[in-house]
């Protein structure tokens, strides 16, 4: 772990903007609705992880992100607060990295794709081995994880990378546990065999 | 997000196992994900003054065209591309079908050379008024030779098209009845013209042709087919009728039926017409076969001579001898030549 690097998770940091001012307004919808600014303060690290995570190393993070908070600001009137904020803007996020990911693969054959920021600063602080094999990991996470559909994507990524409870899954993705426990089994089993089909292949 | 006391489902970094498992073979994956470096704070500033110019210069509707426009206006939008693509494809098809795909060459049978229609038109000897009394023949009528392999981009000879009419026959058991295309239509009046050997179920065809192609894209080869059909039936006033109207003649094709309207004037005595026609073929011998050039030379020659140009007759006449010593016509050419009389007329 470097010091620059975010040790994400279910930590105090990801937990809190779940009951700051931004996102208590899903529970009290008569109370003002969250000025973009104060939804900006509090969720851009967390989108732009998620911008990260879903659009996988050759994302274009900044670009994501921007585009993600262009909706929100232009939507954040009609939010309805019916379910939080932070379920909101992943909606949101995972649309636009979907987006972000379909344009990256009909342009790679004449662009060449600009790494993600965040992957290299990670990679700096790593040795020489450590920072191949990192590499090579995480390109054979993101391969075998492009064989899945965006509903085992996003249901894997929020379990495994984000590791939230199953409830919070839930709430993000708006189904019920036991639907996302069935999403959940079916997207580890797809993405096992996913990884094993690129294993092979990379023999 | 607090962890839910019921939740059964290990996750792969936490579950100890086989490590040569894929489920720790995907913890390890998992590991190399796991760590995001935030976005520095000079970047989220960025990207926050570049949202908020985004939408207050309204330019941040949406992620692809026309987003922030109504619904009817994009409608409307898309309606108008579709009408403008349309009128175009319409347009380049019809500038298409006018300009580049006129030149057709028709897919012609075996191409069988016909003999002469009409040789010797005027067999009866007619006799110069000049003070040698040279006998000279009218210029014999030769079809315009076959197969028409050469594209005639000329416009469709309108004004030929009243006496189609009036060249029309009956429909006989030539005429077919399937649909056919116009080449398929022309090439089968020219397999019945020189290989049956009927002009007149080549003329049925043909008129059939008329019928269903009125501005087709072989009228040029229609004619030339129709003209040689009348030909062979000796009708050469039709035949002079159905040229007498055209005044474009270009191409191979062309020039094939300007040269059959000089020998047709020529036969029917209208000499003057006749030079004109012989003049203008042989304004540019180079682009003329050969052949043509003996018999517009020939042409042009007895032509002069029943108009009483007898210099020019001569110079034509000395010319072909030159040009075709064995031609065809040399012969008579050697008697006109030899029958010059004092005044060194022919």
């Amino acid at each position: 772990m470097t010091s620059t690097a975010v040790r994400q998770g279910p930590g105090p940091e990801d937990d809190e903007p779940q009951r700051d001012s931004a996102s208590s307004s899903a529970s009290s919808p008569l109370s003002a609705p969250p000025t973009f600014a104060a939804v900006y303060a509090e969720y851009a690290q967390t989108v732009a992880r998620w911008a990260t995570r879903l659009g996988g190393p050759a994302a274009d993070v900044e670009e994501i992100t921007q585009e993600v908070f262009v909706v929100v600001n232009r939507r954040l009137a009609d939010f309805r607060r019916e379910s939080r904020v932070s379920t909101w803007l992943f909606g949101i996020t995972a649309k636009v990295a979907a987006n972000e990911r379909r344009r990256r693969k009909l342009r790679t054959w004449w662009v060449r794709v600009v790494p993600n920021l965040a992957e290299g600063a990670t990679a700096s602080a790593d040795g020489a081995l450590e920072q191949i094999e990192k590499r090579e990991r995480r390109a054979l996470f993101y391969r075998a994880l492009d064989r899945l559909s965006e509903r085992h994507r996003r249901a894997l990524i929020l379990f495994e990378l984000e590791e939230l409870s199953i409830e919070d899954i839930a709430a993000h993705l708006e189904l019920r546990p036991g639907n996302v426990r069935v999403l959940l089994h079916r997207a580890r089993a797809a993405f096992l065999k996913a990884m094993i089909a690129c294993e092979k292949e990379q023999r | 997000m607090s962890r839910p006391e019921g939740e059964n489902i290990p996750r792969w970094r936490e579950s100890a196992g086989d490590p040569r498992a894929a489920s720790a073979r995907a913890a390890e994956l998992v590991d190399a994900v796991r760590d995001v470096a935030p976005l520095p704070p000079d970047t989220l500033l960025r990207i926050k003054g570049r949202v908020l110019v985004r939408r207050s210069f309204g330019f941040g509707r949406g992620f692809g065209f026309g987003r922030g426009l109504p619904l009817v206006l994009r409608l409307g939008t898309l309606a108008l591309v579709v009408l403008a693509s349309v009128a175009t494809a319409k347009g380049t098809m019809v500038l298409w079908r006018r300009y580049v795909a006129a030149p057709v060459v028709v897919p012609l049978p075996t191409p069988v050379r016909v003999p002469h229609a009409v040789k010797h038109v005027s067999p009866a000897p007619v006799v110069t008024p000049v003070v040698a009394p040279v006998v000279i023949e009218a210029p014999p009528v030769e079809v315009a030779p076959e197969p028409v392999a050469t594209p005639a981009p000329e416009k469709p000879a309108h004004a030929a098209r009243p006496h189609r009419t009036a060249l029309a026959l009956p429909a006989g058991p030539a005429v077919a009845t399937g649909p056919q295309t116009e080449a398929q239509l022309l090439s089968g009046a020219l397999s019945r013209l020189r290989q049956a050997h009927d002009p007149r179920g080549a003329l049925a065809l043909l008129d059939q042709y008329a019928r269903t192609y009125p501005h087709g894209m072989l009228q040029s080869e229609a004619l030339s087919a129709r003209l040689e059909a009348v030909i062979k039936l000796d009708d050469r006033a039709t035949a002079l009728r159905l040229l007498d109207g055209r005044a474009t003649f270009a191409g191979r094709l062309g020039a094939d039926l300007l040269l059959t309207r000089a020998e047709l004037r020529a036969s029917a005595g209208r000499y003057a017409d006749a030079v004109a026609d012989f003049d203008r073929l042989l304004a540019t011998p180079a682009a003329l076969p050969s052949a043509d050039v003996e018999r517009a030379l020939y042409g042009r020659a007895v032509s002069l001579g029943h108009l009483g140009r007898d210099d020019r007759a001569r110079d034509d006449l000395a010319a072909y001898q030159q040009r075709f010593p064995a031609g065809k016509y040399s012969a008579e050419v050697s008697r006109l030549l030899k029958g010059t009389g004092p005044q060194g007329r022919p």
